[in-house]
């Protein structure tokens, strides 16, 4: 959990200060690749908590979660339907879910 | 013990909710609402429309305040503003386009291609179009050109050009090839617009071998607009 | 717990993620032009818009009154002199092709718009597309043409700069409103025509076209003052 917080950290750091941008037409389909890796974070989090983590599953879950995710944003928009709200209730949804879960564990641990 | 701690802790929380509930409904105003990419952009698109309304405005604003004052001084000297207008309509003339004028400028004269067609290509290519003209015009236009001609007829903004064939139809005369294009303006920037790697004629003969040949003078004429200006349907707005 | 090649992954991909989120804060910033929060600049934008309002509303109103004394001028020394009312007259009719006075007639309206909502719109990048359909209208017979109330004079260029379509140097976006005066069943013919440019148009992108036609439309005064630096009259 820490070192997630601590790469987190590191990464908005150099966001912020190094000078690399992309098109703001592409921000639609990254902002929901990002929702998609958060996601495949929380994931990681429950997992490692339950003693299940797993390398491979989390590193492919963040790149294939995002791409997809960023990849039916783009087909909807070339289509003129939302899609990105599937990605947004689908990750939305996993999301507190995993987080429910994380509270859980961190509850149950602290009053035992 | 533990119940009504926690039922103690229940109460609270939904005190808290119920406030928050009222707040928000008390506090509702629309410009709080969600405020996406799209509709900053778009109020960013009206500011600066209005902006340039209102210096347009302000444009009208300075020429007619100029027009009060020559009137002013009109009748306070001669008692009739007679001659401002008599000026004002010969400055006009010329501005619209019913005077003869000459000026530095640049001429063009457009041909077909000499050159065999490739294998599969289209006839059309080397043929020039109504478009070709058209655009051509456009770019000179936008290099400060201020008058144009084509064939000898002025060009003005109601003038149509209608590719009919072979030939072209402009100001209802029908002429064949060449095409002869005069405009006067700054020839630095009126070449310019004919010269540079994106205009329109480098790429109609480089690519399409279309027999354009250009040249500056620092005396072009073109002749006034001479054909009848009755508006059917058009009329200046009540009180101008 | 989790073995090292575990924490690794979690520190890149997380570093990832961060870097990504920060540049994507770094991008809405830059479109959005300001460090406040959208909301916050979203109020300032519509009170900048409403004082501005106001502002062209005070202005049209000095306008008027100017407008008013000239034509005091022009009418009290017209019902005099006849001369002087056919001078007023010749003048109003040169004026119409300076694009000093407005105009007004029945005609059309053209709506161009691409739905386009990222990237460069279509229609800008291919405002030829005004170019032909200018010229079908004067071919077909209209006396005035105005794009997004830029009326359109003998010496209006139309070209693309900066993400938007200059006409008399106006930047200008799409959807572009085309309002021509002439004989409306005739223009609209000429518009609509089977294999003509709007037909083209509607067959193959995202573009919508309306038209429509109108018993009275004005078109309103170019602002600049059309000076001629290079051409001088023949004096014959």
């Amino acid at each position: 959990m820490l070192i997630a917080l601590l790469g987190l950290a590191i990464g908005i750091f150099l966001g912020f200060y190094l000078p690399i941008t992309y098109p703001i037409a592409f921000s639609l389909y990254i902002s929901i690749a990002i929702l998609a890796a958060l996601d495949s974070v929380f994931g990681a989090l429950k997992a490692s908590l339950e003693k299940t983590f797993n390398t491979a599953i989390f590193v492919s879950g963040f790149f294939g979660n995002a791409i997809l995710a960023g990849g039916l944003a783009y087909i909807g928009d070339r289509m003129g339907i939302p899609l990105y709200y599937a990605a947004i209730f689908a990750f939305g949804n996993r999301l507190f879910n995993n987080f429910a879960i994380i509270r859980r564990h961190m509850l149950n641990i602290k009053s035992d | 013990m533990r119940k009504t701690a926690s039922a103690f802790i229940i109460i609270i929380t939904f005190v808290v909710l119920g406030y928050f509930i009222t707040f928000h409904f008390r506090n509702i105003s629309e410009e709080y609402s969600f405020v996406s990419i799209r509709n900053i952009t778009e109020l960013q698109n009206e500011i600066n429309r209005k902006k340039e309304e209102i210096r347009s405005i302000n444009g009208i604003i300075v020429k007619k305040r100029d027009q009060l004052k020559q009137y002013e001084v009109a009748i306070k000297e001669e008692g009739t503003i007679k001659e401002v207008l008599r000026s004002k309509i010969e400055i006009a003339r010329i501005h619209a386009g019913f005077v003869d004028i000459e000026g530095t400028g640049v001429i063009i004269v457009l041909r077909d291609s000499e050159r065999d067609l490739y294998k599969n290509e289209d006839p059309n290519n080397l043929i020039v179009h109504e478009s070709d003209i058209l655009v051509l015009l456009n770019e000179l236009k936008v290099a400060g050109a201020e008058a144009l001609s084509v064939n000898g007829q002025r060009v003005l903004f109601m003038t149509g050009v209608k590719c009919t064939g072979p030939t072209i139809t402009i100001n209802g005369f029908t002429y064949g090839q060449p095409f002869i294009i005069k405009a006067i303006g700054n020839t630095t920037a009126l070449n310019a617009a004919i010269m540079s790697p994106n205009a329109s004629v480098v790429i109609l003969k480089e690519v399409f071998g279309l027999d354009i040949k250009s040249r500056i003078s620092p005396r072009v004429r073109i002749a006034k607009f001479s054909e009848s200006t009755s508006f059917k349907h058009l009329t200046v707005k009540e009180g101008y | 717990m989790i073995d090292l090649k575990g924490k690794i992954a979690i520190i890149i991909l997380c570093a990832i993620l961060g870097f990504v989120i920060a540049m994507q804060i770094q991008a809405v910033r830059q479109a959005t032009g300001g460090n406040k929060f959208l909301n916050q600049r979203a109020q300032h934008m519509v009170s900048e818009l409403r004082s501005l309002r106001n502002e062209k509303e005070k202005l049209n109103q000095e306008l008027d009154d100017i407008e008013n004394r000239l034509r005091e001028y022009e009418i009290s020394e017209a019902d005099e002199s006849i001369i002087v009312r056919n001078l007023k007259k010749d003048l109003s009719k040169y004026h119409i092709f300076t694009g000093f006075v407005p105009v007004q007639g029945p005609g059309i309206t053209i709506t161009l718009d691409d739905k386009q909502s990222e990237g460069v719109s279509f229609l800008m990048y291919n405002y030829e597309i005004l170019l032909d359909l200018v010229n079908e209208l004067n071919a077909a017979g209209a006396e005035a043409i105005a794009i997004n109330d830029q009326r359109l004079l003998s010496t209006t260029g139309i070209h693309y700069f900066s993400n938007a379509v200059m006409i008399n140097s106006i930047p200008t976006t799409p959807p572009f409103v085309i309002t021509a005066i002439g004989n409306p069943q005739a223009l609209e013919a000429s518009v609509n025509m089977r294999f003509g440019i709007i037909w083209n148009i509607r067959q193959e992108n995202n573009l919508t076209v309306i038209t429509k036609e109108e018993e009275n439309i004005t078109l309103q005064i170019y602002s600049e003052t059309i000076q001629f630096k290079y051409a001088r009259p023949i004096e014959n």
